[in-house]
């Protein structure tokens, strides 16, 4: 059995991924994307490179796991999560798409192209309102706006970014969250783990663990489990870190993560997230 | 335990013996985030900086 695990980096979750395939007997192919040469057409006969039955993507980089993963499922591999899924959830936009067109639960959204058109968005949705990156992660570049100025400001600011994603302008209803969010795990047809997500003084009104929000365990309500399966289900069954926000009309989903990191959760969940991935893996290479 | 050199300040990093190719490791020196590149023999280099599409 031959678990293929598509990395940029040896991140805290690759390597308890690594040594969870261990204790269950399984071989780990390591695929290095930046060592990666992918033989996309050559003389004929074309060769047929040899891949592990499944790959779990945990590549870093979102445009080079679209085409590692679009690569590897030519190839006929199985890839989790599929390049469908991970092209939904790595944009924000076509996430926040879907959510509302499959009646999940989720903050009201506007997608604009110029200043301007953003600022009539913004009129629609009032202050404060949130604007994110559609690509990107890690809370980087995401601001709550919190009037005009505010607004003008950062809108001026992405417009003088080379990178034509920063010109398009994702505005959201502001969710007066209760200082936390949730961050929860799906992996197959299961919600295995969840967590709170505080802020701090260090992270400000954030949440990310990584910007130093801090973790803390959260109950699987039924609530919370069929808002995280609802949300899942336009997408092609995989492992996904599925974000909601405690509201005045309940839960609702703001965005699906696709290489869900949880070094910090497992520790505060009880639950080994990085064997319970593998364990799906495995059972996925034997179907 | 192997040790690599730092590139940036020639300080001696720690290559654990369960150390993978792309870990990344600061170096206890000078602090800059270093790549472990190759385990046998011990190599690192600056790792690579993040980029507006990396995350999760």
């Amino acid at each position: 059995m031959k678990i293929g695990i598509c990395y940029t980096l040896v991140s805290a979750e690759n390597k308890m991924l690594i040594d969870a395939a261990a204790k269950r007997g399984a071989e780990v192919e390591r695929m290095l994307d930046s060592e990666c040469v992918l033989p996309v057409a050559e003389d004929a006969p074309v060769r047929r490179v040899s891949l592990p039955s499944v790959i779990l993507q945990r590549s870093v980089s979102f445009t080079r796991s679209a085409y590692l993963t679009h690569y590897y499922e030519t190839e006929g591999a199985q890839v989790i999560n599929s390049s469908r899924s991970a092209a939904i959830c790595g944009d924000k936009m076509l996430c926040s798409l879907q959510l509302s067109r499959a009646g999940v639960p989720t903050p009201k959204t506007y997608v604009a192209f110029t200043p301007e058109s953003a600022k009539a968005a913004a009129a629609k949705l009032g202050f404060p309102l949130v604007m994110k990156p559609v690509v990107g992660s890690w809370a980087r570049m995401v601001h709550r706006i919190n009037d005009r100025d505010s607004l003008d400001a950062a809108l001026e600011s992405r417009e003088e970014m080379g990178n034509p994603w920063q010109k398009i302008y994702y505005l959201q209803e502001h969710i007066n969250k209760p200082g936390r969010d949730i961050r929860a795990f799906v992996v197959g047809n299961e919600v295995i783990a969840a967590i709170y997500r505080h802020s701090t003084e260090k992270s400000g009104w954030i949440t990310n663990t990584g910007r130093g929000g801090t973790a803390s365990k959260c109950a699987i309500t039924p609530e919370l489990r069929e808002a995280c399966l609802k949300a899942v289900s336009f997408l092609d069954e995989g492992i996904y870190g599925v974000d909601l926000m405690e509201s005045e009309r309940g839960l609702v989903v703001h965005e699906i993560n696709h290489t869900t990191e949880f070094r910090n959760s497992s520790p505060v969940t009880g639950v080994d997230i990085a064997d319970r991935i593998m364990e799906y893996a495995i059972r996925r290479a034997k179907s | 335990m192997a040790n690599a050199e730092c590139p940036e300040c020639a300080g001696q990093i720690e290559i654990a013996a369960n150390a993978e190719v792309g870990e990344i490791l600061a170096c206890p020196d000078c602090g800059t985030r270093l790549e472990i590149r190759s385990v046998s023999p011990p190599q690192v280099a600056p790792a690579p900086k993040v980029e507006e599409d990396w995350g999760e």
